[in-house]
This record gives structure tokens, C-alpha cells and sequence, in this order.
């Protein structure tokens, strides 16, 4: 997905701005003579607001030669849209369930699901998902003590642990 | 294959729930974790994991220390109090008192049951081994005099655990702490560095944080904010000694649950951090790593964590932090 | 001698060898893994060493972070996935290569440059530590920030491309880096009220994200077929090696010497000295060209300089018990608990100990060559595996990782948002390098930056009244401007030809 530069860089001069805004919302410091917490982000603010500009020019010089927005030929394969959306679905599945239906679950799901949509094969997906999450599961949690989530199982956590 | 899923989900769910409904008569039943708000490998983290080794032992279920170090212990701490008050989600608090008024979360003494205090680390006042200051009562006189004359390392963001200490001593004197030259660091071995290297007059921190440089002789230790010297550091003399009436002063850790924990639970945990505390193991652990001893059970606690919000208010608002 | 001597048989105790290579199996499997870190390596380490004796788990901590830091480079190399931060600078070089069937000889200058580099930072450790922390004390908040500033110049120099589009990248990682805690007071800044954000935006994840997701989009949204995995078999990752390290040997010295002279400095760790070497290989490299369409010169020089980081980054820790990086602070913390403090003292009263260390280094960086061979042999598996099952693995692996550095689901959030960010930025030009320097940085910038002033009560000359900070500054300031003195150079001289 290629964006033109007369798109992206009044965004980048927006992004400038709120920095600006916002820093000037700081509160003044306690101590430090007073150097506050918005004294960075405003220079960092006024950078963006001038390079954003810059693209801007640069993307109005090239208005007639480049697309506001160009896509690549993915767009037009429902199957290549599908495999994107599912990988952030997927992620964001995780990160939506994981706390209530525990990393065994819900890693399962959002892995299962995945590898289907790339391999269109249920039988092999399933395995496979079942062997990595049940590696994951021994390796991090269990050896490790990574502290992922058990959500639904957590009853079941002292019989789950393998040591 | 979605239906079967569901259908497992839904059997899970249920079962989860038929068991998860036990009383606390049986606790503990499975693991414990325990939120640590502060690094693997720190001194908090260290005296966390003396303690659950304890505990393990003491309830015969794994109590896992997990770590939660970010935005200096805060994420972790709010965390704690957000728990499910069913005794397997604990912690190690220290001071939280000054994120309430900074502007971070809204933690109080409410937002915890206390169960047992089992350290206190006193603040002290260092300085580069050739400065000219030999004693903490002329770096008070000085500041009385000139008080922008001393930059003074906060071993932290500013106000820290170790300067707030340091700034009661301050106040008590009649110095208008506002106007000091207070100097922040990323921790203090950070702070450290700033010292020796001249970017700072003096440094507060704990003497045990302090105690490489003070072997290399590259610091020296004014004073400890302590009401008698400690047994590990007994060549330190206190604030006491050469300022009346200092007040002592430093970073607390103590073993807590989210608000509302049953009673039975902080019965039996109460009883097993007694003895743990008083264990010959977690006694030489402690001692031999400069950490301080201090025992409060659950009523001492709650009425010290109430004295620290009281404390951290007064400073606070003698720093302008608290319109 | 005699020290060193008896440092050598506590270390070939056969527990403790036993203990350094479980270790360095574990270290090589976790910095291969797209997403798990060296950091990670040595912090999921604390609770096993907890019940070691003090050298063992010493060694463990070194030889993992060693391996970890080496083993990021092969992922980097056959997926295009840095396996650490440490590999990041050099990813893009490395994959252009395997895509010219080149993976076995990029494979072996890795080996060998990570051996090399961390090798001589182990030696350097050795032999020169109590000096080097010694002038390290120096080194203040002024010093500070212009080494920062340097750091942050060498973003001009890693990326082709519009050079306004790497400004824009840089300020948004510096922006990143705003989000969290104030360093100078502790407020809460650009949080948006949310707990999770007090802590800032993780470095790890946002790594992850821009690297490993976004490869994982770009994988699900590619409809050429991947190039043909067949001709990247692995054979002798050794063959031809040597010629093309002698070709390369400046930037080869240029890597250790940077390794191990940022490895010290607070706060600077194997990824900053790896990214910086690779800037200072491009800036000098004699054929840019070839350089930027991917050649060894560069990883040859960032590959030795992370490595040599992690050697030498334990001077000040070992010698003064100050941490350089998150992995010597945990180093510190592990030694704390074992009642060692760590400082000048623990050479006289630990000398065994102390040296035991530092052999370890050594010892990690000789194994890393055969294991880092096995490894290596291993990793073909991951050539024939099908992306189409690889890729939602890695995917899960991240998820992990990401949780793993802070135990937070938030963790997972900032990955996928800079999955997503990271491949955008890509797609339309923006490097990724200057944004992740400016992430990395941002923060020292600031706070070394309002430390000084606070100090020098506004008056910015302080910052040149220091010996050391005076020099650098005007290094620094020298290097900015340059590129306009160069401008004015060339154009008063083609007047005077004019003339």
C-alpha cells in the first residue's frame, strides 16, 4: 500500500501538531528548573511539523506523476486479504480473550486458525498447533515460569504443571 | 470442528467454574503467584524469592514470583490491588504513597490488605570520597546558608523514596526544600556514577546500594537517616548522631494482598511470615546483604503504611507538589 | 598467573562445564527464536541460578547472553526476522544475501565475527577492566548526552533512502520514546490515563512488532512465490570465509573496536554498538553501492561489535558494580544475592571468582564456534519447513516473547500496533532503523540532556567546560555540520575554477 507524499505529509504535520498541543499541556515541574515534561516532545513536535512540510512539497511536486493511493496486486486476491485479516485477527483474539480463556486456549485458537488459513490443511494444522502450543506451554511456563495466563483452566493448574 | 470447540469452551468454562468456588478453608490449592513490582535480579526481587522459597515450603504450592518492573513498580503495584482478592494473587509493596500524588493511580492504604512488614531499608546521604563535607550537619548548615549552592542526587526521578527521607531531615530544619537544586538519575547506580564523576555534591540512596563504591573508596557515607547504626554498616554513623531529633527515614517492603482478602488466608499467612521471618536462613540472608530487618505484622503495617502517606503528603507538599 | 590458574579448574569443574553448555544450548534456542531476546534469556535464567553456586551461575548468565546475542543473527539471516534487537542493524544486509544463495557464507562470517568480537572483549575484560571502569567514572551527564547525540547521528548514516523520510522516522521514535514515566519527576506523560503505559512503550515488542509481524503481514499478503528455498541448502558454512574477512578486515576492527568501547557506557548496549557500527562501516565503506544492494562489509562489522558489547559491557559491572546494560544489572543483582558484592574489593576477595568470570567469556565465545556450527546445521530444518506452517509459529513465539520482557498483555498490543506501523512505514519508504534508534535513545537523550541543565542551572557552556565533554561535543557538532562545510568547500572551489 503506497501512500503519496501529499497524503502522508500533512498527516506527519498533524502528528507534529498534537505533539505540540499536547506538550504544552505539561505540567510545569516540581523541581528542575523548569524543564518540563514538555519541553522534549515540543522540540521533537516542531521537527515533525517541518520535515511533514517538506514531504508535502516534495509530494506536490510529484502530484501528477504518483497515485494518492497505490495498492499492490494483493488487494485484488480475496485469499491474500483474508491471510491479513486473520493474522490480525488472530493477534487481536489473543489479546482480547487470553486473560479469561488462558494462553492454552486461547494461543491454541489464534494459532490453529492462522496456520489453517495459510495451509488450508485442518488435519496437519491441528497437530501441529497442538504440538507447538503444548511445547510453548512445557518450555515457558512450566521450565521457565513465564507467568502466561491459565483463564478457564487456572482449577486445573497444579495438574497441568508439568515438572 | 467450531461447534466442538465451543462445546469444549463451554464444558471448560463450567468445570472451571464448579471449582474455582471452593472456600479459602483449603487455600492453597494450587500455585500462588506473587507480583514483584521491581526487576529480576534487584534487591526487591531478591527478598521476594527468599520469601516464596519460604513459603513454598511453609503451604506445599509453588509461589511464583512474577516480575512487573515497568514505569518503576507502579504498573505492578496497581496491578496487586486489581487482583482477585481469592489469596493467589500477592505481593511486595514498598513505598506507593508518592504515585497517587504525581498524578499516577489512586492507591491508599484502602487499596490493599496488609499482612506482614519483613524489611526496612534506611536512606542515606553519600558523598565522593575527596568532597569537602565531612559530616551531614555541614551540609545542612550549608544549605541553610546557600541553599542552591549543593546539587543533590535524588538516586531516582525527583522526589525519590531515598531524598523524600532526606527532605523531612530538611524540613525539620527550616530549609525550603522548593528551592534546592534537586537532581534526578536512572537509579541508583546511575546516581553513582553522577557522584564520583562530579555531577553531583551528594547522593541519597540505601548504604547496601552504595556499598561497592564505599569498598573502592570512591564514596563516602555522611549519614544514614537510621535510629541507631546498622549492624552491617557499623562505621556509618546516624543522622542522629550529628543532627537532633533527625528524622529516620527510607523504603519499606512488606507482603500484602488486594483489598479484601478473607480473613483465614491472612490468618495463615500472617503465622507463616512470623516464622519465616524469624528463620535462621531469611535472618543470614537478609543480614549478610545489608537488607534491614523490621517485623510488623498485619495491624502494625496498616497503621505504618497510613504514617507513610502522612510523611509523603508532608513532603510533598513542602516540594510544591501538592498545591 | 596463579589466579588465573586456579579461576581455570574451578571453571573446568565438570558440574560447571555442565552448567555452560545447558546454558549455551538454552541461549542459542532462545536468540534463535524470532522474538525471545538475550535479555530474556538471562532474566527467565534468575530463578535457576538462584540455586547455583556463585560461579556457575555467573557462567550460565554469560554464556547464554553470549550465544543468544550470536544466535539472533541466524534467523536474521535465513527469515529476514532479527532473532534479538542486537541483529536488527544488519537483517536487511543479511537476507539480500540469502536471497543470492549466499546464507552459508553469511551464516559463517556471523559465527566467526560474534566468536572474534566477543573473544577479544573478553580480553579486553581481563586485562584492562579496572582502568577502563576507572575512566568510565568520569563520565557524567554531559559526557553523557553527547555520546547520545553521536549515537543518534549514526542514524543519518545506516539507511538509504530519502534522507526526509529517515528524519521523519527518527522523530517518531523519538516521540515513542516520550511516552511513560517524566524521568526528571516521575509524572506520568502522554499516557493517556492508561496504567499499562506508565512503563512506556516497549522497546522488545515494538521490535518484535516492526520486525517479526511485520514479515509475518508481508508473508500473508505475497502472492510471488517465496524464492526457491532449494538452493540455500547449507553445506560448509566455513568455506571461503576467510578471504572475505581479510577483504573486510578494516570494518571488521572498526565492529570490535566499537563493540568494546560502547559495551561500558551506561545504558548502551549490543544493539546500539551493533547499529552503530554499521553506520560508521557504510559512512566509510569504499563502494556504497555495493554496500546498500547488500554486502558482507557491514555485517562483518556489526556482527563482532554486539558481541564485543557483551563482553566488555561487564567492566563497569564487575569492577564497580555499576550495571552498563539490563542484562549486567541482572549479573549484579545474581551476585548481590550470592553475598558478593561487586566492586574493586571482590578482586582481592574473590579473585578466583572474579576471574572465573571473565574465562567464562572465553570459554562461551570458543564453544560458540562448534555449537554455533550445530546450530547452524540445525537451522536448515527451517529452510524446508513450509512458511505456511513457520510463519504462525513464529507468530506465536512472539506473542510469548512480547509477554514475557514485562509479564503484560500490553506487551502484545504495542506488538501488533508496530507489526502493522512497521510494515506501513516500509511499504512507503521510511527506514525502520533511525525510528528504532530514536526509541532506544530517546529516552537517555532527555534525561542526560535535563540532568545537565538542572546541573548547570540553565547555563548550556557547561556542557563544554568538562575535558571530555568539550572534545566530544565539538566532535560531535564538527560531524553535523560537516556536510555544510563540505557544501560551502566544494562551492568556493568551483569559483575559483570558474575564475
Amino acid at each position: 500500500m503506497k501512500v503519496s507524499d501529499i497524503v502522508l505529509g500533512p498527516i506527519i504535520v498533524a502528528l507534529g501538531v498534537i505533539a505540540l498541543i499536547a506538550s504544552s499541556m505539561q505540567p510545569r515541574p516540581i523541581f528542575g528548573g523548569g524543564y518540563g515534561g514538555g519541553f522534549f516532545p515540543a522540540i521533537v513536535g516542531i521537527g515533525l511539523v517541518g520535515t511533514g512540510l517538506i514531504l508535502s512539497w516534495n509530494g506536490w511536486r510529484e502530484r501528477a506523476a504518483v497515485p494518492l493511493v497505490a495498492f499492490e496486486s494483493w488487494i485484488h486476491s480475496r485469499r491474500h486479504l483474508a491471510n491479513v485479516a486473520v493474522v490480525i485477527a488472530a493477534l487481536l483474539f489473543y489479546i482480547l480473550t487470553s486473560s479469561w480463556l488462558g494462553f492454552i486456549i486461547a494461543g491454541f485458537i489464534s494459532l490453529f486458525v492462522t496456520m489453517l488459513q495459510f495451509t488450508r490443511a485442518p488435519l496437519a494444522s491441528f497437530i501441529v498447533s497442538v504440538a507447538t502450543i503444548a511445547v510453548v506451554k512445557v518450555t515457558f511456563q512450566d521450565m521457565m515460569l513465564v507467568p502466561l495466563p491459565w483463564g478457564l483452566l487456572e482449577a486445573y493448574a497444579g495438574v497441568l504443571t508439568w515438572r | 470442528m467450531k461447534r466442538l470447540l465451543e462445546l469444549a469452551t463451554v464444558a471448560a468454562f463450567a468445570l472451571g467454574l464448579a471449582t474455582s468456588a471452593a472456600s479459602a478453608d483449603d487455600w492453597p490449592n494450587r500455585p500462588v503467584t506473587l507480583i514483584v513490582a521491581a526487576g529480576a535480579g534487584g534487591g526487591t526481587d531478591a527478598t521476594a524469592r527468599w520469601l516464596a522459597a519460604g513459603l513454598e515450603q511453609k503451604f506445599g504450592q509453588p509461589f511464583n514470583v512474577v516480575n512487573r518492573a515497568e514505569g518503576g513498580g507502579i504498573a505492578g503495584i496497581t496491578e496487586l490491588s486489581n487482583a482477585k482478592p481469592d489469596g493467589y494473587t500477592l505481593g511486595i509493596l514498598f513505598n506507593y504513597a508518592p504515585f497517587r500524588h504525581l498524578g499516577m493511580g489512586n492507591l491508599t492504604s484502602e487499596s490493599y490488605t496488609p499482612i506482614a512488614q519483613y524489611n526496612f531499608d534506611f536512606a542515606a546521604v553519600h558523598v565522593k570520597a575527596d568532597s569537602q563535607f565531612k559530616t551531614l550537619a555541614k551540609v545542612v548548615e550549608k544549605l541553610k546558608g546557600d541553599p542552591q549552592s549543593i546539587a543533590i542526587g535524588c538516586g531516582a526521578v525527583c522526589p525519590s523514596s531515598w531524598s523524600s527521607a532526606f527532605s523531612k531531615v530538611l524540613i525539620d530544619n527550616g530549609i525550603d526544600i522548593k528551592v534546592l537544586r534537586w537532581v534526578p538519575s536512572a537509579g541508583a547506580a546511575a546516581g553513582l556514577q553522577e557522584l564520583v564523576a562530579g555531577g553531583v555534591d551528594i547522593l541519597t540512596a540505601s548504604v547496601p546500594e552504595a556499598a561497592s563504591m564505599l569498598d573502592a573508596g570512591e564514596v563516602r557515607t555522611l549519614a544514614v537517616l537510621a535510629p541507631e547504626r546498622l549492624s552491617a554498616f557499623p562505621d556509618v554513623p546516624t543522622a542522629g548522631e550529628q543532627i537532633p531529633d533527625a528524622a529516620p527515614g527510607g523504603v519499606f517492603r512488606a507482603l500484602v494482598g488486594p483489598a479484601g482478602l478473607p480473613d483465614e488466608i491472612v490468618d495463615k499467612l500472617e503465622v507463616a511470615m512470623e516464622e519465616i521471618y524469624n528463620s535462621e536462613t531469611f535472618q543470614k540472608n537478609m543480614s549478610e546483604r545489608g537488607f534491614g530487618l523490621q517485623y510488623r505484622g498485619r495491624d502494625g503495617l496498616l497503621d505504618w503504611m497510613k504514617t507513610h502517606e502522612q510523611d509523603t503528603e508532608t513532603v510533598l507538599r513542602a516540594a510544591g507538589a501538592i498545591q | 598467573m596463579e589466579v588465573i590458574y586456579q579461576a581455570f579448574l574451578a571453571l573446568m569443574a565438570p558440574n560447571v562445564l555442565l552448567v555452560v553448555l545447558l546454558a549455551s544450548v538454552f541461549g542459542l534456542f532462545v536468540g534463535a527464536i524470532p522474538g525471545l531476546t538475550a535479555t530474556m534469556a538471562v532474566a527467565l535464567l534468575v530463578p535457576v541460578t538462584f540455586f547455583m553456586e556463585p560461579l556457575p551461575a555467573i557462567a550460565a548468565i554469560v554464556s547464554a547472553s553470549a550465544m543468544a546475542i550470536f544466535a539472533g543473527d541466524i534467523p536474521s539471516v535465513l527469515l529476514r526476522i532479527p532473532g534479538t534487537p542486537a541483529s536488527a542493524a544488519y537483517t536487511d544486509a543479511a537476507y539480500r544475501l540469502t536471497l543470492r544463495g549466499k546464507a552459508e557464507l553469511v551464516l559463517g562470517v556471523c559465527v566467526v565475527t560474534s566468536a572474534v568480537g566477543g573473544l577479544v572483549g573478553a580480553l579486553f575484560l581481563m586485562f584492562f577492566a579496572p582502568a577502563v571502569a576507572r575512566f568510565a567514572l568520569n563520565i557524567s551527564s554531559y559526557e553523557y548526552f553527547w555520546f547520545v547525540c553521536l549515537g543518534l547521528t549514526s542514524a543519518a548514516f545506516i539507511s538509504p533512502g530519502s534522507p526526509v523520510k529517515g528524519a521523519i522516522s527518527l522523530l517518531l521514535g523519538l516521540l515513542i520514546a516520550m511516552i511513560g514515566v517524566f524521568p526528571v519527576t516521575g509524572q506520568p506523560r502522554f499516557t493517556f490515563g492508561s496504567t499499562a503505559l506508565y512503563g512506556g512503550v516497549g522497546l522488545v515488542a515494538t521490535l518484535i512488532g516492526m520486525f517479526a509481524i511485520a514479515e509475518i503481514l508481508r508473508y500473508a499478503m505475497s502472492r510471488e512465490p517465496l524464492p526457491s528455498m532449494a538452493k540455500l541448502k547449507i553445506g560448509n558454512i566455513f568455506k571461503g570465509l576467510m578471504p572475505e574477512l581479510w577483504r573486510y578486515r578494516s570494518g571488521f576492527a572498526n565492529g570490535i573496536i566499537v563493540g568494546t568501547g560502547t559495551g561500558p557506557l551506561p545504558g548502551a548496549g549490543a544493539d546500539i554498538a551493533a547499529w552503530i557500527s554499521y553506520a560508521l562501516a557504510r559512512r566509510f565503506s569504499r563502494n556504497r553501492k555495493e554496500f546498500d544492494d547488500g554486502s558482507l562489509e557491514g555485517i562483518v562489522a556489526a556482527g563482532a561489535a554486539n558481541n564485543a558489547s557483551v563482553s566488555s559491557s561487564y567492566v563497569p559491572a564487575t569492577v564497580l558494580g555499576i550495571p552498563g546494560d539490563s542484562m549486567t544489572a541482572i549479573v549484579i543483582g545474581v551476585l548481590f544475592m550470592k553475598g558478593l558484592t561487586p566492586g574493586p574489593t571482590i578482586f582481592q576477595t574473590q579473585p578466583t571468582l572474579i576471574y572465573g568470570i571473565f574465562l567464562s567469556f572465553i570459554l562461551a565465545n570458543l564453544l560458540m564456534i562448534p555449537l554455533g556450527y550445530l546450530a547452524i546445521k540445525l537451522s536448515r530444518y527451517i529452510l524446508d519447513a513450509p512458511r505456511s506452517y513457520l510463519m504462525p509459529i513464529i507468530m506465536i513465539f512472539c506473542v510469548v516473547g512480547a509477554f514475557a520482557m514485562d509479564n503484560t498483555l500490553t506487551a502484545v498490543v504495542t506488538m501488533l500496533v508496530f507489526g502493522v506501523v512497521g510494515w506501513f512505514m516500509e511499504e512507503n519508504g521510511f527506514p525502520i532503523a533511525p525510528a528504532l534508534l530514536g526509541i532506544v535513545l530517546g529516552r537517555l537523550l532527555e534525561e542526560t540532556f535535563l540532568t545537565s541543565m538542572i546541573k548547570a542551572q540553565g547555563d548550556f557552556l557547561q556542557f563544554f567546560a568538562r575535558p571530555i565533554a568539550g572534545t566530544v561535543g565539538v566532535i560531535t557538532i564538527l560531524i553535523w555540520i560537516s556536510p555544510l562545510l563540505v557544501m560551502l568547500w566544494k562551492r568556493m572551489a568551483s569559483k575559483r575554477a570558474l575564475a
